[in-house]
């Protein structure tokens, strides 16, 4: 062609990228580390509220989630986007804005969370200011991912643009649905959902942010790395189309497996089972892609480091892809949920697939753009290793931490007694958790070992910051010149894929929440089931700003093992006021749904000595101390608000209530404190201790109240 | 090219003993079933165990198949028949393992199980364990066989190219129709005009068994909901719940039926249940009339219609008079009335207090007030009484 033009490719933007993946990788897995070592050293959290487990440890996901995986991603598109169109990034500005929008974003994630400002919905807990932010940063990159696309030079898009064209439409409305809130103060909502259908909503989020944050975006990075690294052609087209399609289709139906055995309606737990087991053969074709492009190279990936991170990256992906719907299915489920094993099995996917992909990519990256070698093979190498082996060292052992504490949990006395107290399975556990914290700490060293790598890699050569590339303009007619696969079509046609992604992702969606939100019978009503008292909102306001849901959940499945060492199993209609639901997803510690229960049911001082010291009532236990809790007063300016908000989402206070709230505040609050004062404590009515004393003995007793029932 | 063919039926036939042993797994597990009260086809563990098992064996019948087509030269020859003997070497180690797992359940049958894993047997759960570890083991090592294989085969391949591809029927069908594997040099065929920043496309299709797979699974959707939401075949959460708890009560009467077994002068108690009394009155009427009259008036031996007692009156004294005998001519009963219809004597015996029938024998023995204990209910051990303590406790200790 004469008619060449030519342009730069923006490396100065993906540079930037690549060092904030690099920093946050470092940040991320350094909490996680501390996170790990705190569930067996509880005094690790130094005293302080700010760097306690239910603080640390959403700010290990976040950080890992959305500032490790998310700028590798933004590094790796923004790279490969502008060689696959041939074109240089839309905008400079708007990629600036991005950079620095995300990292802000970042920062201000890390800041809210430790200082407790929560939504209470794992992955999604940034409060509704940052969720505006994020809002507009995505915004901000699907603007300039789309005005590249547009003024492309290359007629059809490759495969990996369709991941990130996918990927961009579903978090978009992924976190625009699940972040509904209602701001009742500057930094502080309420979910606009409430219990079931909040859950239904939040882990119809959570999987899709696995699935569309962690996955789609990491298989276009593969599709476009692993072929330039292998040097070998993708292995078959038309398998990239199915899985693609067949991937986002149905991958946004399986959240309800996150869900199974609980008060979600059995019809919305059986599509996320079955929508989870098809999802296998769509799961594995990306892998079956990545690996078979490999075939005839390799002897090269037993020499070439960047090689060998992908293979692991891609055999991890496929073990976990082929783990997860085998973990959708009911009776592994029983086993597997509430334990480290699903502990396990997201590290596989996160060490495995993000990180070394991730790894994989800077390693060959990085030198590309400083026009130079890699500084040294063999630390690359000590990384692999290192990275192998942490990856091991966690995984097995919370595996076995897993069975372990399921087998506990169900174990019986043959005279139908529970064999094991809870606490007896924690202790047992904590061997598991030294492990587990040794194999994070050897990951984060060889990530530390490759920063230093890459670091003198990049002082050793210079930043190409605007790389030429010519290429003819896409010329306005189209003809092709023989016969093409139908799917050409749509490949030269950025917006409609948009479009039809979007609709394709949407219907799983649509077919889950419709019938939930509207149909009564979903949500049998308990008549005997209240809101909470101000006092109780309080405390329950303070129990998801703590973290608790990081270790506790409230859901009492039916299973014999549960009922018989929790009570009643819980039901939809006991959840109606709570927003946000925190049924959890996790038990370090064990189940509270009934902790108020006649069963559960403990005194006003065993609650207030044990959150102020759990080994004194709980010898061996790994819960943290909660000191400040005795220190706080409770915000009653806010009650008002609080209240306030409720109504507005439907929760039945009386009109003017919220006026009168903190009377009925403080009259409770006077009455525990009476209490506590008859077994010998001394306590002030306005501290925040009271509130989640309040709360706390509130838990799973309307139920029992006026036990009726009523399916409309 | 025959010891080839002899070398692939070898790998066949240990695959179908491997099949038969698996199914015999599965009967075993289904008679099992059928029969134990326990229902270990019933158990999460044990089923997904076993599944695992299954699912593991195919791997392992698919790595041999492709280590079977990834051999094809003459320089692989030797490796092969190697490979082949060590794979059924370990197949029938697997294999006689399953067996094993058999035995094992069998037994878990007849022994009382003290200490279940998850509600196995133990030696249930190891054998399976043990299984599972070893087919892990093998697929690891035929990974690495494969692996081997074909980086050796890249190295080569310009050698190996200009070979003549003759592989068994067995071989062809697997690699082409299963795995729709197409040697490195046919890619120049399949190669698409595509190129994207130096990336190009193969128009290879669709692997059989992916695409076959992917319809499995949509079928086995289907039958779910179908299954779980139309016909109701199986169970739902709450449904499951309701026989879980059913079967763990009738398990735990059986139990507790059994411990009774084990009812002595220590644990005894008067019963007042009426099915137990009449048992006791039964035993009564054809043993103990000889000495103590048809309602227990006293002949020889003394009157059990009064106060007076010669050896006490609690349960437990008279559980072991009847148990031990007397030195004063009552013979032992131990050997005669089992452990249980002695406290259902006994407790008859119980219900003649203050009688009064006619031609009553004059009182021996001294004079009890009538502190009875009698049980309230049928608890026949003591274990109910631990459990309210135990769960009173439990509550205190609970976290």
């Amino acid at each position: 062609m004469n008619n060449k033009e030519t342009f730069h490719y923006d490396n100065k933007i993906v540079k930037w990228f690549a060092y904030a993946t690099m920093l946050w990788a470092l940040v991320g897995m350094l909490v996680g580390v501390l996170a790990a070592f705190q569930l067996v050293f509880p005094d690790l959290n130094l005293g302080l509220a700010q760097t306690t487990f239910g603080r640390v440890r959403p700010l290990h996901t976040n950080a890992v989630i959305f500032a490790f995986v998310g700028n590798g991603i933004f590094m790796g598109v923004y790279y490969s986007l502008q060689r696959l169109c041939k074109a240089r990034m839309f905008s400079d500005t708007l990629s600036k804005i991005h950079f620095w929008g995300w990292q802000l974003i970042i920062v201000l994630a890390a800041v809210t969370l430790l200082a407790g400002f929560t939504t209470g919905k794992e992955y999604a807990e940034l409060e509704w200011p940052i969720d505006i932010l994020i809002t507009i940063i995505w915004v901000v990159f699907g603007w300039n991912m789309f005005g590249t696309i547009i003024k492309r030079r290359e007629r059809h898009l490759y495969v990996a643009i369709w991941f990130y064209i996918a990927t961009f439409v579903t978090v978009a409305v992924l976190h625009l649905v699940n972040s509904f809130e209602l701001p009742y103060s500057m930094m502080k909502s309420y979910s606009w959902y409430a219990g079931m259908q909040d859950a239904l909503v939040q882990w119809w989020y959570g999987h899709n942010a696995v699935a569309f944050f962690l996955t789609t975006p990491y298989l276009g990075l593969m599709y476009y790395f692993l072929p330039k690294a292998a040097d070998r052609p993708v292995y078959s087209y038309r398998l990239s189309i199915i899985h693609f399609w067949a991937l986002i289709f149905l991958y946004i139906w399986a959240g309800p497996h996150h869900l199974l055995y609980t008060s979600l309606p059995d019809w919305a737990q059986s599509l996320g089972t079955v929508f989870s087991f098809m999802l296998i053969a769509p799961s594995w074709g990306g892998m079956i892609n990545g690996l078979l492009t490999l075939r005839g190279v390799w002897d090269k990936v037993r020499e070439d480091v960047v090689l060998k991170f992908m293979v692991i990256a891609v055999t991890a992906y496929g073990m976990a892809t082929f783990e997860g719907p085998l973990l959708s299915f009911k009776n592994i489920n029983a086993i597997a949920h509430f334990t480290d094993w699903i502990v396990a099995h997201v590290h596989v996917g996160a060490l495995g697939w993000n990180g070394f992909l991730t790894f994989g990519i800077l390693y060959w990256l990085i030198p590309r753009i400083f026009k130079t070698d890699l500084y040294s093979k063999s630390l690359a190498n000590t990384h692999f290793w290192l990275g192998t082996l942490g990856i091991l060292l966690y995984a097995v052992p919370m595996y076995w931490a897993g069975w372990t504490q399921s087998l506990m949990w169900k174990e019986f006395t043959d005279d139908g007694s529970i064999k094991y107290q809870f606490l007896e399975t924690v202790v047992r556990l904590k061997p598991f958790y030294l492990l587990r914290s040794i194999g994070g700490t050897l990951y984060l060293v060889g990530a530390i070992i490759m920063v230093y790598n890459l670091i003198k890699t990049i002082k050793s050569g210079s930043a190409v910051n605007d790389e030429a590339a010519e290429a003819a303009p896409l010329t306005d007619e189209y003809v092709p010149h023989h016969k093409e696969h139908w799917h050409r079509w749509v490949e030269r046609k950025p917006v409609q894929l948009m479009i039809l992604s979007l609709v394709v992702i949407l219907i799983g969606g649509i077919v889950e929440f419709v019938p939930s939100f509207l149909i009564k019978s979903n949500v049998p009503t308990i008549s005997s089931v209240k809101p909470y008292t101000p006092l109780e909102l309080q405390g329950r306001d303070i129990y998801v700003r703590e973290g608790c849901y990081t270790c506790h959940s409230q859901m009492v499945r039916p299973f014999r093992s549960e009922t018989a060492r929790y009570g009643e199993y819980s039901k939809a209609g006991e959840f109606v006021y709570d927003h946000p639901f925190q049924w959890g997803s996790k038990r370090t510690g064990p189940d509270l749904a009934r902790e108020g229960s006649l069963k559960l049911r403990k005194s006003n001082s065993w609650h207030f000595n044990h959150l102020y010291d759990p080994s004194t009532t709980s010898a061996g236990s790994v819960m943290p101390k909660y000191p400040w809790l005795f220190e706080n007063d409770i915000d009653m300016d806010i009650t008002e608000a609080k209240i306030k908000a409720m109504q507005t989402l439907g929760v039945p206070y009386e009109v003017g209530y919220e006026k009168i709230a903190n009377d009925d505040l403080k009259k409770q609050a006077e009455e525990i404190t009476a209490d506590l004062q008859k077994e010998g404590i001394k306590a002030m009515p306005q501290k925040e201790i009271i509130a989640v004393i309040a709360y706390l003995q509130r838990l799973g007793t309307d139920i029992s109240a006026e036990p009726k029932v009523s399916q409309k | 090219m025959i010891r080839k063919i002899k070398s692939a039926s070898l790998v066949v036939a240990t695959m179908m003993a491997m099949n038969s042993y698996a199914q015999d797994a599965a009967t075993t597990a289904v008679a099992a079933a059928e029969k134990a009260p326990e229902s270990i086809g019933s158990n999460p563990l044990f089923l997904s165990m076993a599944v695992l098992t299954g699912v593991l064996l195919m791997v392992i019948f698919i790595l041999s198949a492709v280590l079977r087509t990834s051999v094809k030269t003459r320089v692989r020859e030797a490796i092969n028949s190697r490979t082949v003997q060590s794979i059924v070497v370990l197949l029938m180690l697997a294999g006689s393992q399953s067996a094993f797992a058999q035995a094992a359940e069998k037994t878990a049958e007849s022994i009382y199980i003290d200490t279940p894993i998850g509600n196995m047997h133990p030696l249930a759960f190891y054998s399976l364990f043990g299984v599972l570890i070893i087919e892990l083991f093998v697929i690891l090592w035929l990974c690495l066989v494969i692996l081997r294989i074909i980086v050796k085969k890249e190295e080569v391949s310009a050698a190996a190219a200009n070979q003549v591809k003759s592989g068994s029927a067995f071989s062809t069908f697997i690699s082409r129709k299963i795995f729709g594997v197409k040697p490195v040099e046919a890619d120049k065929d399949v190669l698409l005009d595509h190129d994207y920043d130096g990336i190009k496309e193969l128009d290879n299709d669709l692997p059989p068994w992916w695409k076959y797979g992917f319809y499995m699974t949509i079928i086995t959707g289907v039958i779910y909901m179908v299954g779980y939401h139309i016909t109701g075949t199986f169970k739902l959460s709450n449904e499951e719940y309701d026989t879980e708890v059913a079967e763990a009560e009738a398990k735990e009467a059986a139990y507790r039926a059994k411990m009774a077994m084990n009812v002595d002068e220590t644990n005894a108690v008067f019963l007042s249940d009426a099915d137990k009394i009449a048992i006791g009155k039964d035993i009564f009427m054809k043993n103990c009339v000889a000495c103590h009259g048809d309602k227990g008036q006293g002949i020889i031996g003394p009157n059990l219609t009064d106060n007076h007692w010669l050896y006490g009156n609690k349960p437990g004294d008279l559980y072991k008079i009847v148990k031990n005998g007397t030195n004063k001519g009552m013979k032992p009963w131990k050997d005669d009335i089992s452990a249980v219809n002695i406290q259902n004597v006994i407790s008859y015996i119980h219900t003649l207090k203050g009688s009064n029938p006619a031609g009553a024998k004059a009182p021996e023995g001294e004079l009890f007030e009538d502190e009875g204990a009698v049980a309230s209910t049928a608890a026949s051990d003591s274990t109910a009484a631990s459990t309210v303590k135990d769960s009173v406790k439990s509550l205190e200790v609970k976290l």
